[in-house]
């Protein structure tokens, strides 16, 4: 039986074929998926901050929030799991509130998905599909057996990439 | 986390907040309309989507900025029914957001206006500090999607923001709104001391 596993705020998970992988209501985050098509793994996480610098000391960094730390985690964990050549996509890092006087802030969404790609090319890791970016909020769902990442707005309606 | 004490002074400035945003919204739409607070909290950051109804909701919202003395954000998140009503009670006859009309727009522009001041106000008079707001925005979406926009451009570092359950009564019809106040980490401890200072 196919599983669909749930991926919460700043958390992450890892599951094979026939299994698929979904979080709902991203916003400014970024949902990132590295996969390997032949092994038929994949990991996904729901990407909340750029850089994991921003940790208060005392604070045990949740690896799964932010772009750093996500990528480095995904990448051990599906190499543990025999992983060879991985690949990525991604979705999100939308802008939900257009506001007269921005600041920087507010621009977390864009920063977020630029990380996450940063973070890919540091790994060397080819990013396959994105779709990020605009002002709406996205429901994502990967499906490990054939590699596609569907998403749904409330605007648009669902497509896949 | 919260102490009792500070969970019942928060509160009663949902409470406050909650009769401000009443009178005003009532005048508005020239209907009754009664506001009041069923819980108040610290929540977990990845609590708050299941909170606000789920995730995937779809919720029209209203974001308030907050300057001056305080610094942090107000957002008030209804179901999107409950504020198309609302809307199409002001402007008289019907109102969606999928279809959004300049008027219609315009209106929920206003009640979202009058309704986050009623808040900000009521926060700097329960405080005696001015606070200084900027024109709302506003976005009608997934209510995952808005919280966590909003938390992350607030207050990145922290791990929960202060929640306020509210029920709102309007024309005898209930609807369930929540209010989310989110200060800054700064203004968050600025908060605390006054109000033990004030005791």
């Amino acid at each position: 039986m196919a599983e669909v596993l749930k991926i919460g705020i700043a958390e992450w998970k890892q599951t094979t074929a026939p299994n698929k992988l979904r979080t709902a209501g991203l916003g400014s985050c970024v949902g990132v998926i590295l996969y390997d098509v032949r092994l038929q793994v994949a990991a996904m996480a729901h990407v909340m901050l750029p850089d994991s610098a921003i940790a208060r000391k005392h604070q045990t960094v949740e690896v799964g929030k932010y772009a750093d730390t996500a990528i480095e985690a995904l990448v051990a964990s599906l190499k543990r799991a025999g992983a060879g050549r991985l690949q990525a996509k991604m979705a999100g890092g939308a802008q939900m509130f257009q506001f007269k006087y921005e600041n920087e802030a507010m621009r977390i969404g864009e920063r977020n998905a630029e990380a996450v790609r940063n973070a890919l090319k540091a790994h060397r890791i080819p990013l396959i599909a994105e779709d990020c970016g605009g002002h709406n909020g996205r429901t994502i769902e990967f499906d490990v057996a054939t590699c596609v990442l569907s998403i749904r707005t409330v605007s648009v309606g669902t497509k896949e990439i | 986390m919260l102490s009792e004490f500070e969970q019942d002074l928060l509160k009663e400035l949902g409470n406050i907040g909650s009769g401000h945003a009443a009178t005003a919204l009532s005048t508005l739409l020239a209907k009754p309309v009664s506001i009041t607070v069923s819980s108040a909290e610290m929540e977990p950051i990845t609590y708050l989507p299941e909170r606000v109804g789920g995730p995937e909701r779809h919720v029209a919202s209203v974001l308030l900025e907050l300057g001056g003395d305080i610094n942090g954000m107000i957002l008030i998140l209804f179901p999107v029914d409950d504020a198309e009503r609302m809307v199409a009670s002001l402007i008289g006859g019907t109102f969606s957001f999928q279809t959004a009309d300049e008027l219609g727009q315009s209106a929920w522009e206003e009640i979202g206006n009058i309704m986050s001041g009623a808040y900000a106000r009521a926060l700097g008079d329960w405080l005696d500090t001015p606070i200084t707001i900027q024109v709302p925005a506003t976005a009608v979406d997934m209510a995952g999607s808005i919280v966590e926009f909003v938390v992350t451009s607030v207050q990145p570092e922290e791990d929960a923001a202060l929640y306020i359950d509210t029920t709102f009564r309007i024309d005898e019809k209930v609807s369930a709104g929540h209010v989310l106040f989110l200060p800054t980490h700064g203004s968050l401890e600025r908060i605390k001391q006054r109000l033990i200072g004030h005791g």
